[in-house]
């Protein structure tokens, strides 16, 4: 009866444990909006917007034990700034969420402004979690190493 | 007169179409859940962040033709895990379609290591990026930070 029991307990610790997912590992993939493309050079200009919480210093009114008093409090204020990055396609990979690898004429096939874009964020394909996410539409970059500088004559 | 009009009318739609297509906006993260308690309304999100460190290493320098083992130092790109408390009571989560969720299906679907998109602006992020993600994805808009009180 007692083997019974342990036998039923670790079925069931099993099944949770397969059922519940694994932590993703590695940094998420983001999002780029494709701003301009050039084909000739393999280079394509995203347009990310940051927001950034900036802290205003506010002045307002309250009335403390039956007097006014002017208080000074500070709010955090989203402001948004515009970037434009490069990214070079030369020597990167292109994948679907199914983790299948897009030819490079597929990938400028597909490729149109103000498309949306997954970017690896570390170089490695993006976890599994991460790419579940994502509209099966959707083309992962993934670029490969930095080139190094050219030095100056 | 009113062909004046008419080219009047036609040039400002040009001037319509030459001006640049409004920006998305800031583009939804991507976190997991850590950890949920529905009775606090509360989640913890998992966020990563790149932080900037300086790791040292040794280069070989000959000076006056003697070699010499200097310690240098280059900035080394790092990710690291953040945990993050969301008020998801006071927040809104969506699906990719717009719709909003009860706060009971959000504690049923937000199961641990799920992963769910988090807004850039504390606003629902624009149908260019609800699009890009998979329907069963949840969005979560949280709400503005709380006042803090100016130190006295």
């Amino acid at each position: 009866m007692k083997s019974l029991l342990t036998l039923a307990t670790l079925l069931t610790a099993t099944v949770v444990a397969h059922t519940q997912p694994a932590a993703p590992f590695g940094p998420p993939p983001t999002f780029k909006v494709v701003n301009k493309i050039d084909k000739m050079k393999s280079e394509i200009f995203f347009l990310e917007t940051v927001v950034k919480l900036v802290p205003q210093n506010v002045q307002r009114v309250v009335i403390v034990n039956g007097k006014q008093e002017t208080i000074t409090e500070t709010r955090f204020v989203p402001v948004m700034e515009h970037q434009i990055s490069l990214f070079n396609v030369a020597n990167s990979r292109a994948i679907t969420t199914d983790g299948k690898q897009l030819p490079i004429e597929e990938v400028w096939n597909r490729l149109k402004k103000d498309a949306v874009v997954a970017v690896s964020a570390d170089g490695n394909t993006p976890a599994q979690a991460f790419l579940r996410v994502l509209n099966p539409e959707v083309i992962v970059l993934i670029p490969g190493p930095p080139t190094p500088a050219k030095k100056l004559p | 007169m009113r062909r004046m009009a008419l080219t009047l009318t036609l040039m400002t739609a040009a001037g319509a179409s030459a001006q640049p297509a409004p920006s998305p906006g800031p583009a939804p993260s991507f976190a997991y859940v850590r950890k949920t308690t529905p009775d606090k309304g509360h989640a913890i999100l998992v966020q990563t962040t790149t932080v900037k460190e300086m790791v040292p290493y040794v280069e070989r320098v000959f000076l006056n033709g003697v070699a010499r083992d200097v310690t240098k130092y280059k900035t080394v790109l790092r990710f690291v895990e953040v945990d993050t408390i969301y008020d998801l009571a006071a927040s809104r989560v969506i699906t990719p379609d717009g719709k909003q969720l009860a706060i009971d299906e959000v504690w049923k679907r937000l199961q641990k290591n799920t992963v769910v998109a988090i807004s850039g602006n504390f606003e629902t992020p624009s149908a260019a990026f609800l699009r890009s993600l998979n329907a069963e994805t949840l969005v979560a808009i949280p709400a503005l930070p709380k006042l803090e009180p100016q130190p006295k």
